[in-house]
């Protein structure tokens, strides 16, 4: 049975009833205006097969307005993570027809509002992520092109439905978009919609395309538990460009706007893109060093240049090690990694030595590469910030500061050479989509691993009277490294408690813990508190910080029935910790250059 | 009447839709024969007999079958108008 499978994935969500000790739980309510029961089965079953284990609330048919206008319906008992309004455009062509007397601009402000509606209503009442589906097109265009112009056609209706939805979204940072219109124009509207289904069962689309509506969502909850893909590592010879550079050299092999080469040329641009977006690109090549480097260097063709990529491996060593090395220089895990590259034989042998890298068949024809690397859907992201576009920026810094490392004997006088200096502020708007980004992505270093949204994050930053939520902003003489660690204190009695505290691994050994961690004791006694105390929550990936309040004096005092484990400090016991980092204000961190 | 063929092959699609490998079909058998036979599950065995017969059914006989027997003659008219011989279907 192949793998994606209507039927298949049915039959699997019957079986997988039981949570699984090593699957991660999450809430998730459907309501919808069409028929939700096969979405929901499939949906379980295609989460299940990503470790997670969902409870779905599945409200009863066409009841959207009933679940979200009633103050205690099933909705808001379940207290959902996620609440998907899984609406149709079948919903929107009946409205249509029922209103020809009405003009297109008030068909789409009804529409438009009653969404909008939910939204806030929702947000009103809960801390959750909204999914919310985008409209595929309608199939039927009985104006043939001229109705493709016309505001009042069906299909100008649902355009400008779609677009005043997504130009809503700036203003909703907790509504997500499920874009069936992009799956249902990719896979053909043709075969998208299935008539007969929609009149016996009110179903969305045809069940083979719901698999594609499925796997979508699957996508947006996995980048929301940040199992993100971060690193693409890229082969040189035939996957950057045609030909071997080692053996045809700089003239002959092929890229750019000529010929063959223009499929290698628009591989770089997609790639380029990716870049631009965050993803880390980077080069895994068997060839001399010097001959790898060249095209990058002169070759007029080449998108890609030499510094957009962020580590160049190019060697004769086995190409499973050399992966091992990037993710280790660059603090990622193996599964935020994507491998690229034509060999088949590379591409099983890295398989079979980290099957925790994403390897995707490589299609033998290079015009097909952007569409294969595409249909992934490896970097879906829940936002965008800044930080995203710089991030490449970051790690070439850090390499210049660890060659620079050499030169010094010992390690405080390079950290004092660095002329380090940090913000340790609240929480403010400015910064809160960033703050919510690096809950999302880190997972190394990252004590208690909650997740925190928007709102919720919102709410930390209020509540001014219990809890103190903190970020820090890093840069030094090489440049600026954002915002890269999060804190959130509590203030319950003579106790602080230590909620959440992350960092970025790119900073990790620069004395930014130390620096914290003596604010934290400052904020404790200028709070009247004498025990500090902090919580380990152990997961697959943060074992690093196993004993990050020891270092600190901090002593073990119990592990609850959960497996989290209690740490605690006396305030008075604290020995303030050596760093080298200067502290700035806020208002000082854009005009004091370093 | 349908061929014993196509009623052998309806049966196998029936116990893994219903995920029961008991169920016996035949011809007077209706939905309430089958536990677990449902809106959900008549969608399901709609979508497992025309992938695996590669039929097409329309609209009204989806919504007018009254038992199994004419959901199986349906099927191999279907067979028959496509120039495909029932008896052969047997995998």
């Amino acid at each position: 049975m192949e793998k994606f499978d209507y039927l298949q994935l049915i039959k699997e969500a019957r079986k997988n009833t039981k949570n699984l000790k090593n699957y991660c739980e999450i809430k998730i309510a459907v309501l919808g205006d069409s028929a939700t029961q096969q979405f929901v089965q499939m949906l379980k079953a295609n989460l299940y097969r990503n470790k997670i284990f969902a409870h779905i609330y599945e409200a009863d048919f066409d009841m959207i307005d009933q679940e979200i206008y009633t103050d205690d319906s099933g909705l808001y008992k379940f207290m959902p993570d996620y609440v998907v309004l899984y609406t149709s455009t079948q919903k929107i062509r009946d409205h249509y027809y029922q209103n020809t007397h009405l003009d297109a601009d008030q068909i789409v402000g009804e529409c438009v509002a009653r969404i909008c509606g939910w939204w806030e209503r929702i947000n009103s009442k809960a801390t959750v992520r909204i999914i919310q589906n985008l409209y595929a097109l309608p199939f039927e265009r009985p104006f043939g092109n001229y109705g493709g112009r016309l505001k009042d056609s069906l299909v100008g209706v649902i355009r400008e439905i779609n677009n005043c939805i997504v130009s809503k979204l700036s203003d909703h940072p907790n509504v997500l978009l499920n874009d069936v219109e992009y799956l249902a124009s990719f896979h053909g509207r043709k075969n998208w919609y299935d008539e007969k289904l929609w009149i016996y069962g009110k179903l969305l689309c045809d069940p083979k395309c719901l698999l594609y509506v499925v796997d979508n969502i699957t996508n947006i909850i996995l980048a929301g538990l940040g199992r993100l893909r971060k690193c693409l590592v890229l082969d040189l010879d035939n996957t950057l460009w045609g030909g071997i550079i080692g053996e045809d050299g700089l003239e002959h092999i092929e890229v750019g706007r000529e010929g063959i080469g223009e499929a290698f040329f628009l591989f770089q641009k997609y790639l380029l893109e990716l870049k631009n977006k965050g993803i880390i690109v980077t080069v895994c090549s068997k060839n001399n060093h010097e001959d790898a480097i060249e095209p990058f260097r002169k070759h007029p063709g080449m998108v890609l240049k030499e510094d957009d990529i962020t580590l160049f491996i190019a060697n004769w060593d086995n190409k499973a090690d050399n992966i091992r090395r990037i993710a280790e220089q660059l603090n990622i895990g193996l599964d935020s990694m994507v491998f690229i590259d034509d060999s088949p034989f590379e591409r099983n042998h890295v398989r079979a030595c980290l099957p925790e890298v994403a390897v995707p068949e490589v299609p033998e024809d290079p015009a097909d590469y952007v569409s294969c690397l595409n249909q992934f859907n490896f970097f879906e992201t829940l936002g965008f910030s800044q930080e995203d576009s710089q991030r490449s920026g970051y790690y070439r810094q850090k390499f210049q500061r660890e060659e620079a490392r050499v030169q010094f004997s010992n390690i405080d006088d390079y950290l004092q050479s660095l002329k380090m200096k940090a913000v340790f502020s609240r929480f403010d708007r400015l910064h809160l989509a960033r703050i919510v980004q690096l809950m999302q992505r880190s997972n190394q270093f990252n004590l208690t691993t909650y997740r925190y949204n928007e709102k919720e994050c919102e709410a930390f930053m209020d509540n001014v009277s219990e809890y103190y939520p903190v970020y820090v902003t890093l840069k030094d003489k090489y440049g600026d490294s954002g915002l890269i660690s999060v804190i959130i204190l509590r203030v319950s009695g003579i106790k602080i408690v230590i909620n959440a505290w992350l960092m970025s691994c790119r900073v990790l050994s620069r004395g930014v813990e130390q620096f914290s961690m003596n604010k934290v004791v400052e904020y404790a006694k200028s709070k009247n508190c004498e025990f500090i105390e902090g919580i380990y929550i152990p997961t697959a990936k943060n074992r690093m910080v196993e004993n990050f309040y020891e270092q600190f004096g901090f002593r073990k005092t119990r592990t609850d029935a959960s497996g989290q484990i209690f740490w605690q400090l006396a305030v008075c016991d604290y020995r303030p910790q050596k760093n080298w980092i200067e502290e700035l204000k806020e208002e000082e961190w854009q005009t004091q250059l370093s | 009447m349908a061929n014993a063929a196509v009623l052998e092959e309806l049966n196998k699609i029936f116990c893994e839709v219903f995920d029961d490998d008991q169920i016996r079909i035949f011809r007077e058998m209706t939905a309430k024969d089958i536990a677990g036979w449902d809106s959900l599950n008549h969608i399901n065995l709609i979508v497992a007999v025309e992938k695996r017969f590669d039929i097409k059914f329309t609209t009204r006989e989806i919504m007018t079958y009254e038992n199994v027997g004419q959901f199986a003659d349906a099927v191999e008219e279907k067979l028959l108008k496509s120039g495909r011989t029932p008896d052969l279907i047997r995998r």
